[in-house]
């Protein structure tokens, strides 16, 4: 008897310290993020009623807030931008890697580096090669004969989003690139052999063996890039502090600048949980096209 | 397969370009650091004129009521180390339990692993910021490295799921056949086959402790609990002017994690491509 129920607790022991993590850092906050997102909860003017309910107040102060309009636009503009840079100059990437050359391992280590180096860090050193009078892209730009003059990269709002979105580009890219690369290594090279003798080009190689392929994990890829993206926050936030202008002002950094620096934290959380739902509608639409995807195969 | 010369010719080359790209940030990063600072301040040149070692020192050596990095690299050290320990030890565990019971609420269970990827840091630093604030673990090492828990555990779980999976449960059954404890065959058996995957996880955990940004500039209050990233970033708003020092810094936090990049790589790409492929 005794064995029996301990074989039948054996998962929960395996399993117990993971349902605490869980449960107590995750499942707890976010009840509680919902919670506080009906909540009058503006720690610079606390009410002597304490945090009472409000309804829906907090939602209708963000969904009324073109703040708040403009940093969903940000964020989809800066997610489109930099998934489409990095997984495109990603793939090339992984294709070049993929072929036979002398130093091929070198290359291979060091294109990695920018995925390795710390985001605040990656972004001080953008920041002075970004200097309006000292940096080196001005520098060799102008040299290059490309521009006749010194721009402010990081202080002018037309130009601040995409210069995020080059470092994110730059940062990001090696990651596609590895994990592109581990995919067509898995690929039997026999099937390459067999497209040579048959007299195959080499798009038509890449078009109808490298891309089916590698699809699985083209789509993981793909995934993770969308996800880490709407929660990413140090490079737009270092760079350029969400400015100028709120013109790098994603949804993280307006979410956070809400409770952290506006003090209005119901109001934070109400924005913060419209983000949840946004990405959580975004990854259910995307694992059902993953799944249609399997069944036609 | 034959590759006419001109074509890997143009291979070379494009990958040469995009070493390049990848590189130049870094390698400028290193060519500062070397630089007093009238030459940042000038025509930029690659190669410094007069390279001194005066930003490191700087770096290093200055303490002030609001600067310390030796101090903060320790922090840095402790958290990273911390959260790499708790992560693992509870992914290991919980990865043999997702890959080889099958239980209640396993679906559901798997469900909320691959949803706690969604969640956005920036929501839930809000809730944390109160509950850690109601225990009093606000502005700790202990509680940062908690609160890291919430992204690294989940995905560290996920990964180590993928490995144990690819382990023939026939060299388990065996053992129980025996009258081992299941706790035993995992410790003396499964686990010592899965060191490339206790290595990918680890290698993540760490890395996510060393970087952060967004948690610990929140929670962290008082300087002499800041970490690494915390501490550089704070530099650069109040001596703009330093960046010999600046990058001086910024190659000190860089190096550990890109040595330990590259000497770990192959285990990291083995670890996502088995956690986040098979499902």
């Amino acid at each position: 008897m005794k064995t029996k129920w301990k074989k039948k607790m054996e998962p929960y022991l395996f399993l117990a310290p993971l349902l605490i993590v869980i449960i107590v850092f995750l499942l707890i906050p976010i009840i509680k993020a919902a919670i506080m997102s009906f909540q009058y909860y503006y720690i610079a003017k606390p009410s002597a009623d304490g945090n009472y309910f409000v309804g829906l107040e907090n939602y209708t102060k963000v969904l009324s807030d073109e703040y708040f309009y403009n940093s969903v636009k940000v964020t989809a503009l800066y997610i489109l931008v930099t998934v489409l840079g990095r997984y495109l100059i990603g793939f090339g990437t992984a294709m070049l890697l993929n072929t036979k050359f002398l130093g091929r391992g070198l290359a291979r280590a060091l294109v990695i580096i920018p995925w390795a180096i710390p985001e605040v860090v990656a972004c001080l050193v953008w920041i002075l090669m970004y200097d309006q009078d000292y940096g080196v892209i001005n520098y060799l730009l102008n040299h290059a004969g490309i521009l006749s003059r010194n721009i402010a990269y990081l202080q002018d709002p037309g130009i601040a989003l995409p210069a995020a979105m080059a470092v994110n580009i730059w940062k990001g890219f090696p990651f596609v690139a590895v994990m592109l690369l581990a995919g067509m290594q898995s690929v039997s090279s026999e099937l390459y052999e067999a497209a040579d003798i048959d007299g195959a080009s080499g798009w038509q190689k890449m078009r109808y063996i490298t891309i089916p392929s590698i699809k699985p994990v083209s789509s993981i890829v793909f995934l993770l890039l969308i996800i880490w993206t709407i929660k990413d926050y140090a490079i737009a936030y270092v760079l350029a502090k969400g400015g100028p202008s709120r013109a790098t002002e994603i949804l993280t950094i307006y979410v956070q600048q809400t409770g952290f620096r506006y003090f209005d934290f119901g109001k934070a959380a109400a924005a913060g949980m419209l983000m949840l739902l946004i990405s959580l509608v975004f990854t259910y639409g995307y694992f059902k096209l993953l799944n249609r995807g399997e069944a036609v195969h | 397969m034959r590759e006419s010369k001109s074509k890997k010719f143009i291979v070379i080359l494009l990958t040469i370009l995009v070493c390049i790209f990848a590189l130049f940030p870094f390698a400028w990063m290193l060519s500062t650091s070397f630089k007093p600072a009238e030459e940042v301040y000038s025509t930029p040149r690659f190669i410094p004129e007069n390279p001194t070692l005066e930003g490191y020192t700087k770096m290093i050596t200055t303490q002030t009521s609001t600067f310390d990095f030796m101090k903060w690299a320790g922090n840095s050290a402790v958290v990273s180390l911390l959260t790499t320990l708790f992560s693992m030890v509870i992914a290991a565990l919980g990865g043999y339990g997702l890959s080889r019971f099958r239980f209640r609420g396993k679906s559901t269970l798997t469900y909320v692993i691959l949803t706690t990827q969604v969640l956005p840091g920036s929501l839930l630093i809000i809730p944390l910021y109160i509950i850690m604030g109601n225990l009093g673990i606000l502005d700790s090492k202990f509680g940062l490295v908690l609160a890291y828990a919430t992204f690294s555990v989940p995905f560290c779980t996920w990964m180590m799921k993928g490995f144990f999976d690819t382990i023939p449960i026939s060299l388990e059954e065996a053992a129980t056949v025996d009258g081992s404890g299941r706790l035993r065959v995992f410790a003396t058996i499964v686990l010592p086959l899965t060191v490339p995957g206790l290595i990918a996880t680890g290698l993540f955990s760490f890395i996510t402790g060393w970087n952060e940004y967004l948690f610990a500039s929140t929670f962290m209050k008082s300087y002499e609990n800041w970490t690494l990233p915390m501490g550089i970033a704070s530099f650069q708003g109040q001596y703009t002017t330093d960046w010999g020092t600046l990058m001086a810094g910024s190659v000190l936090i860089t190096i550990p994690v890109v040595i330990l990049f590259l000497t770990l790589q192959k285990h990291l790409v083995g670890g996502m491509t088995a956690g986040a492929v098979k499902q």
